[in-house]
């Protein structure tokens, strides 16, 4: 079973990933690449509270992910990938380790420096560069909060004339 | 009528359902009785809370951008219905009690997502990065609070006022006839009670504790 | 503290959540801690009026978690990290346990009682009575549960009863359904409050309502709106013909 959902959402696990794409998909296992929680023990207790018990947590740096990609894609689990940010996936995707796959932007939220693109997704300069490398890696970028909401394409989210290519 | 009592108690219940303190007297079980109760007629209220009670059961506070907020509806539904009925329940203005509160309750969720904007208005220069004067962020929760009191008394009041005038008009058509709405609110109840189910995760998962509340309750509906 | 976290929603906005509301009920513990140092507290509150989302009845653990951190002279980073880390889940929690479950579970308690001949006043303090001690027994375990373990607590809530009260209110709550569909479909929702002054109501109308229990309990909550239109339809058309004949 390949993976099912590569997803960049800074809440992580929480409402919107268990429920609404949990009940869709119907995960085994969700992985979290983030170098820092990987080292943390209490934050990866937090986050999984949230969980139902069928569905397992892990928490990997990146490093350790992309030893692992092949395996989860060709492997008879079903499983979530995700990540805080764009450039975490970006890492991971480097060197066409993603090509051929599609990565959900489902919630990226205001701070400064951000501009609003979304009513869910905030972007600043370089995480629109780190968006366009992703595509450029053989990735198909969109943004959906939801199974059901639109899917919101690459080129939507990055006005033409605030793209580079 | 005693409009002053059904303001007050219309923002005490409006407040209830978010915003302070959800021990749940904003249910329409709870808020609709009592409403009855202030204005004499407890039975009305029963009548009318318990229907839109089932009506209420199916709506999870989990995930969506509006929710309708069935207390403030429940009080002004009964008290448009203790002011029509006249001291006689009559199950074709039953009917319209629930009707309207089942519209009404629309209306009140949309002043509570206007009241949401407008608290971020109220809150906007406190968030972020400049000093921040802790009796001015008491100030303004506790004006926001007093701000969604204010708002609940008035949808309440507002749809009291609607209902009472409105079932009274109609109240001496008598719509589709007596008999014919109890047997409408009896199908509707039964409806929505069902409907309850899906929210133990559906008929499939659970067969075995429906199963033994079926044979409970349909021993309880024929011995009582 | 725990008194102002029954008021965390009372300033719920679209930029920050409950940001402020949380800000406003950990300040009885930022005061204590920065005593004698207003600037202190002033930083403290601006990093905690941001944005936080979390179920109501759970956020007193977030909040003793927090002070304790606080307390304790924790970095300020870590403190974010752990808000971060902490509002999905006891939302999820919170949402699934709550509003899922215990609530209609009382709720449905309490139309049994009032169906099956308990007095009304009966019904609706069984479900106050209840509901509220499961409501305040919640609030007060999280609080405390926060404040001795601090950020660790996510071991010791993983290790609580929540996951087994978690299981078993389904199986009441799917029973408790059970119990009240005949006690809806025989109409005692309406004999209960005096409607129809005992006259049964026709079993033409009983078989209608039956079918109805069943297929409201195939389609769940999305039969809500179609049943409420009905309603609607029919109250206006019976009007109508009244006002035309």
């Amino acid at each position: 079973m390949p993976v099912l959902l590569y997803r960049v959402d800074e809440r992580l696990i929480h409402g919107q990933v268990v429920v609404g794409w949990g009940s869709r998909l119907q995960p085994d296992m969700i992985v979290v690449v983030d170098d820092s929680l990987a080292e943390s023990e209490w934050e990866q207790e937090l986050y999984g509270l949230g969980l139902p018990p069928e569905i397992e947590a892990r928490f990997e740096d990146v490093e350790t992910a992309r030893g692992h990609l092949e395996e989860w894609k060709t492997g008879p689990r079903r499983v979530i990938v995700l990540t805080r940010d764009v450039h975490t996936m970006l890492e991971l995707a480097e060197g066409g380790k993603l090509r051929g796959e599609e990565v959900n932007i489902g919630g990226i939220h205001h701070s400064p420096g951000r501009r609003a693109v979304l009513p869910y997704v905030y972007l600043r300069d370089d995480e629109e560069r780190d968006l366009e490398a992703l595509a450029a890696e053989g990735v198909d970028v969109s943004a959906r909060d939801l199974p059901d909401a639109r899917r919101v394409t690459l080129a939507e989210l990055i006005p033409p004339e605030r793209q580079r290519r | 009528m005693n409009w002053l009592a059904i303001t007050l108690w219309g923002g005490a219940v409006g407040m209830d359902a978010t915003s302070f303190p959800q021990v749940m007297v904003s249910r329409p079980i709870v808020a609709a009785p009592v409403t009855g109760l202030l204005l004499g007629r407890p039975l009305e209220g029963v009548a009318v809370g318990a229907l839109l009670e089932l009506f209420a059961l199916v709506i999870l506070p989990i995930g969506a951008a509006r929710y309708p907020e069935s207390g403030t509806a429940a009080v002004a539904a009964t008290a448009g219905y203790v002011a029509a009925s006249g001291g006689v329940q009559r199950a074709d203005l039953l009917l319209l009690a629930v009707v309207f509160g089942l519209l009404w309750e629309r209306v009140c969720g949309a002043s509570v997502n206007a009241i949401r904007r407008l608290n971020e208005r109220l809150v906007v220069d406190v968030e972020g990065h400049g000093p921040v004067n802790a009796r001015r962020l008491e100030g303004l929760h506790l004006a926001a609070l007093a701000l969604d009191f204010g708002r609940a008394a008035l949808v309440t009041v507002g749809g009291a006022a609607l209902a009472a005038a409105g079932l009274g008009a109609a109240g001496t058509l008598q719509g589709i006839g007596a008999d014919a709405a109890a047997g409408m609110l009896c199908v509707a109840g039964a409806a929505m009670a069902g409907a309850a189910l899906s929210l133990f995760d559906g008929w499939s998962g659970r067969r075995f504790a429906v199963l033994l509340g079926l044979i409970c309750g349909l021993i309880l509906s024929i011995v009582g | 503290m725990l008194l102002r976290s029954f008021s965390i929603q009372g300033s719920w906005n679209y930029r920050t959540l409950i940001g402020h509301g949380y800000a406003f009920a950990l300040l009885p513990a930022l005061r204590a801690i920065y005593r004698g140092d207003p600037e202190g507290l002033s930083d403290a509150l601006a990093r905690h009026a941001r944005l936080f989302n979390s179920h109501p009845y759970l956020v007193p653990m977030a909040l003793g978690a927090v002070a304790r951190m606080e307390a304790d002279g924790e970095d300020p980073a870590v403190i974010e990290r752990f808000k971060t880390a902490v509002r999905g889940s006891l939302g999820t929690i919170g949402d699934r346990m709550v509003w899922a479950g215990w609530r209609p579970v009382c709720l449905l308690f309490s139309l049994a009682l009032l169906m099956a001949g308990a007095p009304w006043w009966l019904a609706i303090a069984a479900f106050l009575v209840i509901y509220n001690a499961g409501h305040f027994g919640l609030r007060i375990w999280s609080y405390r549960l926060g404040w001795r373990e601090g950020k660790r607590v996510g071991e010791h809530m993983r290790r609580s009863g929540i996951a087994a009260v978690q299981r078993a209110l389904p199986v009441v709550g799917a029973f408790l359904v059970g119990l009240v569909v005949p006690l809806a479909v025989s109409g005692r929702h309406l004999a209960a409050a005096g409607v129809g002054d005992g006259e049964s109501i026709p079993a033409s109308w009983l078989a209608i309502a039956a079918v109805a229990a069943v297929i409201g309990g195939y389609f769940g909550a999305r039969a809500r709106g179609p049943v409420v239109l009905t309603l609607l339809g029919f109250s206006f058309f019976g009007l109508l013909v009244r006002l035309l004949s």
